[in-house]
């Protein structure tokens, strides 16, 4: 029985994956995106054995010079290689940005599935409050909950995610409602299914063409949020490097040193870039409509 | 009508909700209300007890909340911390320049994307509409921070055409200098919409492209601009209106990044400053007012939508 089951099961899904797929690879924009990030994410990775200097060596001789062989992307106002502080910083801004994506989607899914399972006041409820979240501009709401909660990564991580859960949440609810007046859910629930178990084998597997983009875009602005929150001093703090803090860092020194503000805007553009090219196009391949 | 009262009664509920969740957010900061005063070596203990007699601060917090509430609903917002100025009046004069920055950045970013949304649209996949795209991805992935910092680099300093920061010449103030000064941040604000709106512009332009009424246009005889205009273009901007809004709405709130870096004496930039300062007062009302102009900016949206396009019954 389950390995009939089983078996009937695999070839549907295996063309659903595959002709993804194939679209995807067909796009070569987010073909590209694809393995830019590969590259940046193995840069990061990597960054402790191919960084030429220690990313928070202090060398007040060497304050501010150029670029040149010795230091491929000069150093900053401390001396620091601005090169292995960007392989560095790399670790952070990526690790804010994929785990703040996390935490939202997770967030947006838990509230999306209860307010669409529950229903009635707590629907009401749940849905005034994203309307809500939704009614502040990001950045002042931003600022404000950065003074507010205090620590250091994690802080950033939670006040991203704070702030971003709300797409994914609308389109779990709405995913939620349309499924529970198809046939085979109602089906699913006359046989006794749980709540948890339609959530896992109908909402989520229906949603998902909608949740990965929604994702992977979600990546992309959370590492500029961490860049913008960083930059005004309320997020990643010195000397610990991330993209931001880097160009915070060089916010004083635009005029006798651009390189120090420009290496690190310009890895936070290849990377959500790339992100922004690869979330396209998962959102066009997973588009069952298949425009 | 009936989903005219609804969305209007939302809309009222959504906005006493943000009383309530700027009301706690900012009682929640570190430090509280007293914060501006904490550091003050002048301020003696029977001099922070008055205080907190004068502001109220020994009451209950629902107390506190319901007569913020109630002054607010008088058109109070209190007294800044930091100048002692009538918040109200302190954001009036901050309004202003930031009506004047995003109405100058709004006009031209609507008139680009439509321009850029259509040429994209009707050229579709040439090397002019891949052009345009890339550009457009090339705005929406950058932080505006390091766009404006690079423009400011670029225009400021290599070749020295616009000020660094600034309203105006301090010492001789006049128009010019004003709209000289208004440049680079116009540019900043009007690239990050021109991004976001024209690829908006361009799918739904493509959209309305392929709907019959467009077909029926272009057999009568009419010219390809006539039916770009009277057909195309005016299906096309309905669903555009609530995405316009939206940025409009949350942007009179303050560009606060913008405003920041080129010192923009706008809304954002009181608010960066007032955070600097813990002045309470004045974060809480721009907090609100900025709120309040999401939500009515959305129910205008909402309502236009349905004003606009006669097939959306909604019930």
């Amino acid at each position: 029985m389950q390995v009939a089951k089983a078996a009937a099961a695999q070839p549907k899904a295996d063309t659903q994956w595959s002709l993804a797929w194939k679209k995807f690879r067909r796009n070569r924009l987010a073909v590209a995106g694809a393995v830019v990030l590969i590259v940046i994410v193995l840069l990061a990775l990597l960054a402790p054995w191919i960084s030429p200097y220690p990313p928070n060596a202090i060398h007040p001789s060497q304050q501010v010079l150029p670029p040149s062989w010795q230091h491929l992307l000069g150093t900053d106002t401390d001396g620091r290689d601005v090169l292995s502080r960007l392989l560095y910083g790399a670790r952070i801004s990526l690790l804010i940005g994929f785990s703040s994506m996390l935490s939202a989607v997770l967030l947006g899914t838990v509230i999306g599935a209860i307010a669409g399972f529950v229903g009635g006041a707590i629907d009401a409820v749940l849905m005034r409050l994203t309307d809500l979240m939704l009614s502040f501009p990001l950045y002042l709401i931003l600022f404000v909950l950065s003074v507010i909660i205090s620590g250091g990564i994690t802080k950033i991580v939670v006040i991203i995610a704070i702030l971003s859960w709300m797409y994914t949440a609308r389109i779990v609810r709405a995913e939620v409602l349309q499924l529970r007046q198809e046939l085979y859910v109602e089906a699913a629930q006359a046989l006794g299914a749980s709540r948890r178990r339609i959530l896992w084998r109908h909402v989520l597997p229906n949603a998902l063409a909608p949740l990965i983009a929604n994702a992977t875009l979600l990546v992309g602005n959370n590492i500029i949020t961490e860049s913008v929150l960083s930059f005004f001093g309320f997020g990643v703090q010195p000397p610990t490097a991330s993209w931001g803090s880097m160009l915070q860092n060089a916010q004083s020194f635009v005029i006798s040193a651009p390189w120090l503000a420009a290496f690190p805007g310009l890895a936070i553009l290849i990377t959500v870039l790339a992100v922004n090219f690869i979330g396209d196009g998962l959102r066009d391949a997973l588009d069952p409509r298949g425009r | 009508m009936r989903y005219l009262v609804n969305r209007i009664l939302q809309s009222i509920l959504l906005l006493w909700l943000s009383t309530v969740a700027v009301f706690g957010l900012v009682h929640a900061m570190p430090g509280g209300v007293l914060a501006a005063f904490a550091n003050n070596p002048m301020l003696t203990e029977a001099a922070k007890k008055a205080l907190i007699r004068d502001l109220g601060l020994d009451r209950p917090l629902i107390t506190q909340y319901f007569s913020w509430l109630g002054a607010v609903l008088q058109g109070d917002l209190g007294r800044s911390y930091n100048t002692g100025q009538q918040v109200i009046r302190l954001i009036g004069a901050h309004l202003p320049p930031t009506l004047e920055l995003s109405f100058a950045s709004f006009a031209f970013a609507l008139v680009l994307s439509l321009v850029i949304g259509v040429v994209s649209a009707t050229r579709r996949f040439s090397w002019l509409d891949y052009a345009l795209t890339f550009l457009a991805y090339l705005g929406v992935s950058m932080p505006v921070f390091w766009f404006a910092v690079m423009l400011i680099l670029v225009f400021s300093i290599t070749w020295p055409i616009f000020p660094v920061q600034g309203y105006n010449n301090l010492s001789n103030p006049s128009l010019l200098s004003n709209l000289h000064h208004l440049v680079l941040p116009a540019i900043t604000l009007t690239v990050f919409f021109v991004a976001r709106w024209s690829r908006y512009v361009r799918a739904n332009v493509l959209e309305v492209l392929g709907q019959d009424y467009v077909r029926t246009a272009h057999a009568k005889g009419q010219t390809r601009s006539k039916v770009i205009v009277r057909h195309v273009l005016r299906n096309a901007l309905i669903p555009f209106v609530t995405v316009f809004a939206l940025d409009v709405g949350s942007v009179i709130g303050g560009a606060t990044i913008t405003e920041t870096i080129f010192a923009w004496p706008g809304m954002g930039r009181l608010f960066y400053d007032s955070l600097t300062y813990r002045d309470y007062p004045v974060i809480m009302g721009i907090l609100l007012i900025s709120a309040a102009v999401v939500i009515v900016a959305n129910l205008l949206a909402d309502l236009a939508y349905t004003v606009l396009d006669p097939r959306i019954q909604l019930a």
